[in-house]
């Protein structure tokens, strides 16, 4: 029997095979439209659907309810940021790291500082190692708590979102205390950070790093670990297997949802995680829910870690000493007419950073956020690549897709826990 | 599990999480709620580290465009009279013609700020500037108006220099025969 078009679609006079060709190009694939051959519809989710988080458009074939091909289109939100790092130079381009993962725009900033100075091995002071650290925790934490309300609200829980959003209120005074800014907070420098906390910060970051697994236990997980609906939902929807997510090269909550333990905090410790204790928790099926269970334990691993760091962040500079790098202190550039050049320098030409290469990945909160920087010694990188974790999580969506139910698309996609802004660049 | 027992544990799932939502209802009832009536209302902002629109002090400014060099947006465009051979004058002598920050690009990152030789540009604790246009995005700060960037002790330092040597008075007369108006608060 030829299947009937659905009234008011488009017919698409195309094959199978050339919908395929026009997929792999991302366009062709305007409207919905019905391919009267295989009785296949084509149907359009996104750019804007509230479940795609950002612009992430997914063109995907149907045969009926089920999905036969998924294809992310992806590029809504580029803005050249590779080629800004090379126009602008090593200091002026970290305002635009916030812009990347925005849901933890200080974990960016701690990430495209230690790479770039990791080129010509630049050592910051042990009290900026420390606050660094218990940032870009903090930041994990920020993103996991939006990551975990934004799933509950994708899948139907608005509630949880809204709790949430509360603790990500206090993360965000602190943020704003610490730098001035709630939000796109551009707080570390090559060489060392831009403000130093203010008094009473660490003790309240303690407090409220104490309360919170608590608060989630009673706000997050009550309401969800063990919620009929919930659980029902999400359990064997978006199944990524080992060896899958592992070909894909996925990373952070989610490869580990998928049973491997892979963690760079471990793998290839930086700012000193090697001193720290603290688990990686590992998913078993690498379905949905497993990647929920691991950011809830994420989150509580995070806190253990900013309570062992705030205890022990030393006295001392929060930037280092070559004023090649960073700017001197203010007192002694009005005094002192070498600094004064040197500051001049480093405002004009940008740091002086020998020649070299490297590339340095960091664990993010949706993971391995890696720069590859190149410096030819000017004050800008020759080529700075950014790899993005969720460009690399999405990349596995027509994998994860294909044969699933329509309404699966809208809890693996909150489960992936991908943000555009970093996709796209 | 059986059918009563899914029945159950509905009931017992759902419950346990309506029981949350009363007790957070009934906390913000009889406490108060989480959340403000802006406009009308603000939350309190801290006036020394909040980065917001930036406080300038058109005099102070050496016209050395370290600040407009350290930008990564490049919105901040500065002119200078020029002196008597026609170059823009530079240093202490220096009178602003234009000083504009263009607030549509402003990151309010604060890297114009340590860069600057005389402290006389600061981000402030003011956020609002709503307006139709894109030009009235732009603000002109040359022509004064906005608050004076005193909070460091080496600014609080020059202003006091800068009144004892009258040079305050001697560059607003310097710029009003330029025809540029100057709308200073009080003294400074
Ligand atoms: S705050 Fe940043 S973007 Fe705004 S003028 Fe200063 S340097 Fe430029
Ligand atoms: S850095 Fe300071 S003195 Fe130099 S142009 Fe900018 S505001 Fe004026």
């Amino acid at each position: 029997m030829t299947p009937v078009p659905p009234e008011g679609s488009v017919p698409v006079a195309a094959s199978p095979a050339a919908l395929a060709a026009a997929s792999a190009h991302g366009h062709g694939l305007g409207a919905e439209g019905f391919d009267p051959e295989s009785g296949h519809m084509i149907l359009n989710m996104g750019p804007s659907h509230p479940s795609t988080h950002g612009v992430l458009r997914i063109v995907l074939e149907m045969d009926g309810e089920r999905i036969v091909r998924a294809t992310p289109d992806i590029g809504y939100l580029h803005r050249g940021m590779e080629k800004i790092a090379e126009a602008y130079g090593y200091n002026k381009f970290i305002p635009y790291t916030d812009r990347f993962d925005y849901l933890a725009p200080v974990a960016n900033n701690v990430g495209v500082a230690m790479a770039i100075e990791s080129v010509v091995g630049i050592e910051v002071p042990p009290r900026a190692r420390s606050l660094r650290l218990s940032c870009a925790e903090l930041g994990r934490l920020h993103s996991h708590l939006l990551g975990l309300g934004c799933f509950a609200m994708d899948v139907g829980a608005l509630t949880v979102f809204l709790y949430c959003f509360r603790e990500r209120e206090s993360i965000y005074d602190f943020m704003e205390a610490l730098t001035g800014a709630r939000f796109t907070v551009s707080w570390t420098r090559v060489g060392g950070c831009a403000r130093d906390v203010p008094p009473g910060w660490i003790e309240g970051v303690r407090r409220f790093v104490q309360g919170l697994p608590g608060r989630v236990e009673r706000d997050v997980e009550k309401m969800l670990t063990t919620n009929r609906i919930f659980v029902d939902r999400l359990k064997g929807v978006g199944v990524i297997p080992k060896d899958v997510a592992l070909s894909y090269g996925l990373t952070g909550p989610v490869l580990r949802a998928s049973g491997v333990e892979w963690d760079l905090r471990k793998e290839r410790p930086y700012l000193g995680y090697e001193e720290y204790d603290f688990d990686v928790p590992v998913g078993e099926h690498g379905d949905a829910y497993d990647r929920y269970l691991v950011r809830i334990e994420e989150m509580k691993q995070s806190c253990k870690i900013i309570l062992q760091a705030l205890d022990r962040i030393p006295e001392g500079p929060i930037t280092v000493e070559d004023h090649k790098i960073s700017l001197p202190v203010k007192r002694s550039v009005l005094t002192n007419m070498e600094q004064l050049i040197h500051q001049f320098m480093v405002v004009t030409e940008g740091p002086e950073l020998a020649a070299g290469e490297r590339y340095f990945g960091i664990e993010n909160p949706k993971g391995e956020l890696g720069f590859y920087v190149v410096t030819d010694g000017t004050g800008k990188p020759m080529r700075l690549r950014v790899r993005g974790p969720s460009f690399v999580t999405l990349s596995c969506l027509p994998h994860v897709l294909k044969g699933a139910m329509f309404a699966d698309v809208v809890a693996t996609l909150a489960s992936l826990d991908f943000v555009m802004g970093e996709c796209d660049r | 599990m059986g059918y009563f027992g899914n029945i159950w544990d509905g009931i017992r799932t759902t419950a346990q999480g309506l029981k949350l939502t009363t007790s957070v209802f009934a906390r913000a009832v009889t406490k108060g709620s989480y959340t403000l009536q802006y406009p009308e209302e603000n939350l309190p902002i801290d006036p020394v580290t909040h980065r917001g629109i930036h406080e300038y002090d058109v005099d102070r400014c050496i016209s050395c465009e370290a600040c407009a060099k350290a930008c990564p947006v490049d919105c901040i465009y500065i002119e200078s009279a020029p002196d008597a051979k026609g170059k823009p004058t530079k240093g202490k002598v220096s009178v602003m013609t234009r000083f504009d920050i263009d607030y549509s690009k402003c990151l309010f990152c604060g890297l114009c700020v340590p860069p600057c030789p005389s402290e006389c540009i600061q981000l402030g604790a003011r956020y609002s500037l709503p307006g139709h246009t894109r030009d009235e995005m732009v603000v002109h700060f040359h022509e004064g108006g906005y608050p004076v960037a005193e909070k460091t002790d080496h600014a609080k330092k020059m202003i006091e220099e800068f009144r004892a040597e009258g040079l305050y008075a001697k560059k607003r007369a310097e710029r009003a025969a330029l025809g540029i108006p100057t709308l200073r608060p009080a003294d400074g």
